[in-house]
This record gives structure tokens, sequence and C-alpha cells, in this order.
């Protein structure tokens, strides 16, 4: 729940999927407001990457409004819409990364292209965050010399790094790996007391590294929108 | 309508049919060629732009500098060596056949500087650089990775293509120069070895360097620097452009390598107009 007076860090206002596998009538309403966080459960894959996507303002929803920060992603420009995003943590994808750089180019890229870090803090901080994950540091290969487990936990740092102000998190690979529900609620956590929101998107089969988090918010998105869901210990 | 009126109309369809599909075809072209003008101008604007110059874009700059230059050293020098073989010792055999080896500085000038080297230079960056930013970029799409970076807030003009285009304008550059060096001196050394010149290799310079005029020194120049910066930017446009796995690469790679082709002549052809 946002603070009085403070805006929403994520606010979706009737806001409708473009996808076709989602209801027509399935109409959204969140607020993630300073400190929250909030497990949504959805139950295609698409429409919990369409999600994502209405989040970080990829696409603009046909009906409603997505804000982030208080800023109507549909009011901003292409360049705004690009800065705002590098306030935004995200694991999606976790085995997707550019094959032209390496594991460690691609975590510390945001940050030396938002410049919101030199490159020195940038990798301090990348590999504290590692250590935090399990790694002993951060992965220096390409995608293809790491191993799966491996990709997960960088893409972990990848997303907690330059202490994001919202973050996003729906990949199956995470949900999968139990071994990272201390490490995942300990950032998420962190990122609450920073003042920051968290917004972790699970499938239907239940996610075991999420059930660490204690979310504020626990919903399912089914065909009438969002609606609360009771959390199986 | 009689019924006479509306037999009449059937043979008129294929011509409709004829015209709608060259109106579809010089529309789509006209497209295509305004959208690839916009993305060449959205480029250069944005290399112009201080704001654009942030530490990632500078560093992948530099890593496209590195495999367009570094990498394509070996294979400008043995193409100079072949080309110096050919064409210096060739001109300078059949300028002494005829008696016009008083013409041999401005052959080497007309031939190598302002076509030759522009040209070829242009096809080693596509063979070495382009085609492996075509696979390169063609994968971003359908692999997810545009998304991932677009989801962090980076900009695919600024990361990816302008680096790439500046990078391949920059590199072609440095590549004729060196062409054009090693190609001389190639060609000098193997001229003077089986005795086709007589003069040192400061003289084969100094005539050489006499021949060429003020707009020697800033066409030639522009050209490779034009060819690099479209060969560059046409790879990233077709490679980008492949949204799915079904569009398969081994039909984006050829593409990408006649359209990259036809840029390097067509930016010939219009430098030559001006010189």
């Amino acid at each position: 729940m946002a603070a009085s007076g403070a805006p929403a860090i994520l606010s979706l206002q009737g806001v409708a999927f473009a996808d076709r596998r989602a209801a027509p009538s399935c109409r959204i309403d969140l607020e993630l407001g300073r400190g929250d966080a909030a497990v949504v459960e959805v139950d295609a894959a698409d429409t919990a990457a369409s999600l994502v996507d209405l989040c970080l303002g990829l696409v603009d929803p046909p009906a409603g409004a997505a804000r982030f920060l208080d800023h109507d992603w549909r009011g901003l420009s292409p360049g705004e819409r690009f800065a705002a995003r590098s306030r935004i943590g995200s694991v999606v994808q976790s085995q997707v990364w550019p094959t032209h750089l390496s594991i460690a180019e691609s975590i510390l890229a945001p940050r030396l292209y938002h410049r919101d870090r030199t490159p020195d803090q940038a990798a301090a901080e990348a590999t504290a965050l590692a250590r935090t994950f399990g790694l002993p540091g951060v992965p220096a290969g390409q995608r293809d010399a790491t191993a799966a487990g491996e990709l997960v936990r960088a893409a972990c740092v990848r997303a907690f790094l330059g202490a994001p102000a919202l973050v996003v998190v729906q990949d199956p690979a995470l949900d999968a790996m139990a071994a990272l529900g201390v490490a995942m609620a300990q950032a998420v956590a962190a990122v609450q007391d920073r003042g920051g929101a968290v917004l972790w998107i699970i499938g239907p089969e239940g996610a075991p590294a999420a059930r660490f988090v204690q979310p504020g918010q626990a919903l399912r998105l089914g065909d009438r929108g969002l609606a609360p869901m009771r959390r199986s210990p | 309508m009689t019924v006479r009126g509306v037999h009449a109309l059937p043979p008129r369809r294929p011509l409709r049919r004829l015209f709608a599909a060259v109106g579809d075809t010089t529309l789509g072209g006209l497209r295509g060629a305004a959208t690839f003008a916009a993305l060449a101008a959205t480029v250069v604007l944005a290399g112009l732009r201080r704001s654009t110059w942030r530490p990632l874009v500078r560093l992948e700059l530099r890593r496209v500098l590195h495999g367009v230059t570094v990498r394509a050293l070996g294979t400008t020098i043995v193409a100079s060596v072949l080309l110096g073989f050919a064409l210096v010792t060739q001109a300078a055999y059949w300028l002494a056949a005829t008696g016009q080896t008083g013409l041999i500085g401005t052959i080497i000038v007309l031939v190598l500087v302002r076509e030759i080297a522009p040209i070829l230079v242009g096809l080693i960056v596509l063979g070495r650089s382009g085609t492996a930013t075509l696979i390169e970029l063609g994968e971003a799409r359908p692999k997810g990775w545009l998304r991932l970076m677009e989801m962090q807030g980076l900009d695919p003009v600024a990361c990816l293509i302008m680096p790439r285009a500046l990078g391949f304008a920059v590199g072609a550059f440095c590549l004729a120069t060196i062409l054009i060096t090693s190609t001389l001196l190639a060609g000098y050394l193997v001229a003077h070895a089986i005795g086709l010149v007589a003069y040192s290799l400061w003289d084969f310079a100094g005539v050489v360097l006499q021949a060429m005029g003020p707009r020697d020194f800033v066409l030639p120049p522009l050209k490779c620097l034009a060819i690099g910066f479209f060969v560059g930017l046409v790879c990233c446009a077709i490679g980008l452009a492949r949204r799915e796995e079904g569009d398969d690469l081994q039909r984006v790679v050829p593409r990408g390598f006649v359209r990259s082709a036809i840029a390097i002549l067509l930016v010939n052809g219009l430098f030559d107009l001006a010189l």
C-alpha cells in the first residue's frame, strides 16, 4: 500500500491486455507503494510476459493507465522510457543474455549506460550481490560457457544491481530454485527497506523460491482481473 | 448496367492487378528507403550528441573497432600484397611498354585510391564483420535479448546500431589507409625487384602524391567512411528486422550481404560523380 502523499511506485488502473489469450474483459488494478511486495499468480506464460511488458512500459495497454513513479508510460517519450527503466530491475528470461557481451559485461551494462555508478562502484556492488546469491563473483564467461544455475543467480544480480525502485520477477527457472529462496527474500527485503517495491509473477505450479518472501499482497490473475489469493505456507 | 457492361469488366482486372502489384512494390520500396534514411539520420544525430557517448557506448565502439580493424588486418594486408603485385606491377609494366611511365602516379590514384581501395575495403568489412553482425543481431529479437535490453533501459540505437555503424565507418577508413599504403609498398617492391622501376621508394611515393589533387585527400577518405557506415547500418537494419526464428538466418545473411554490396556500389557511384 502506498504511503500517504507519496506516489505509488507502480500503479495499474483498469489496465487491459493487448494479447488475445487473456480474457477480453480482464482489467487489472494493482498499486505497489513504497516498501510493498506482491506475488501474482498467472496461468499462462504469455499472460505473465504481457503483464511484465505493461509494468515496464514496453507496450501500452489498450485501455487503462500504467504508471511508474507517478508517470504514465504512455506520456513518456522513448528516451524518457529508457531512463525510467533504469530504475527497474527485472529477473525475466534468466537464460537469455546478449551474445556479444560476457555475463559480467551484461550485468554492468545498464549501470554504465545510465551512468548512475562508476565502473568500479558497479563492479564492487555486483560482486557483493553475486556473493549474496551464492556465486564466488560475477561470472566472467559468455552465456554458453556458464551453467544454467549460475545464469539464474547472475540474472538476480543484474536485477538488484543499482538500487532499483521496482523489481519485477517473472522467471520459471528462478521459481523452481528453492535454494535461492533465502537470498531472494533478503534481496526483496532490502528493496522494501529502501522504499522500493517488488512484483513477483509466478506460474500456477507455484514457486518454491518465492515461499520465503512475505508479500503484502498475494493475488491471482483470473478472467475477472486480480483477486486476492491465499498462499500455501 | 447492361449484361455487356458486366462482362466488359473482367479483362481490366489483370491490368489493375498488375498496376496494384507495381504500386505495392514501389510503395514498399519507398517506405523501406524512407525508414532506412530515418534510421541513418537518427544514428548520425545520436552520434553528434555528447550525451549519447556514455561509458557503455564507448566500450561497445571500442569492441566493434577492434573487430572491424584489428581482426581484419591480416586479410587486408594479404589482399594489398596481391593487389600490389597485380595492379602496380601491371601498371608499371604496361606503361613502360608504351613509354608512358610518367602516368604511373595518375593511374594509381585513379584506379587504386579512388576506386579499388574503397570498394575492396567495403567488401572486406562486409565479409568479415558485416556477416557476423547480421548473425549476431539477427538473433537479438528471436532469442529475446533485444527485449531484455529494452527492459534494462538500454536504447538499441545507442547501444547496438550507432557503435556498429560508426565503428564500421572508422574501421573502413583505417583499413583503406593500410590497404593503399601496403599495396603501394608491395607493388613497388615487386616492380623494383623484377626491374620494372628504377627509382627509389621515396621518388615513387612522390610521384603518387604529386598525382593527387586536393580532392583526392578529401573525397576518397569520405567515401571509405560512408561505405563503412552504410555497410554497418544495412547489416544492423536487416539483422534487427528479423523478428522470429521462422525467418531463417540462412536467408537473412545473403539478403544483408547483397544489400550491403549494393550500398557499397551505390555510395561509390555517388562519390564518383563528385570526383
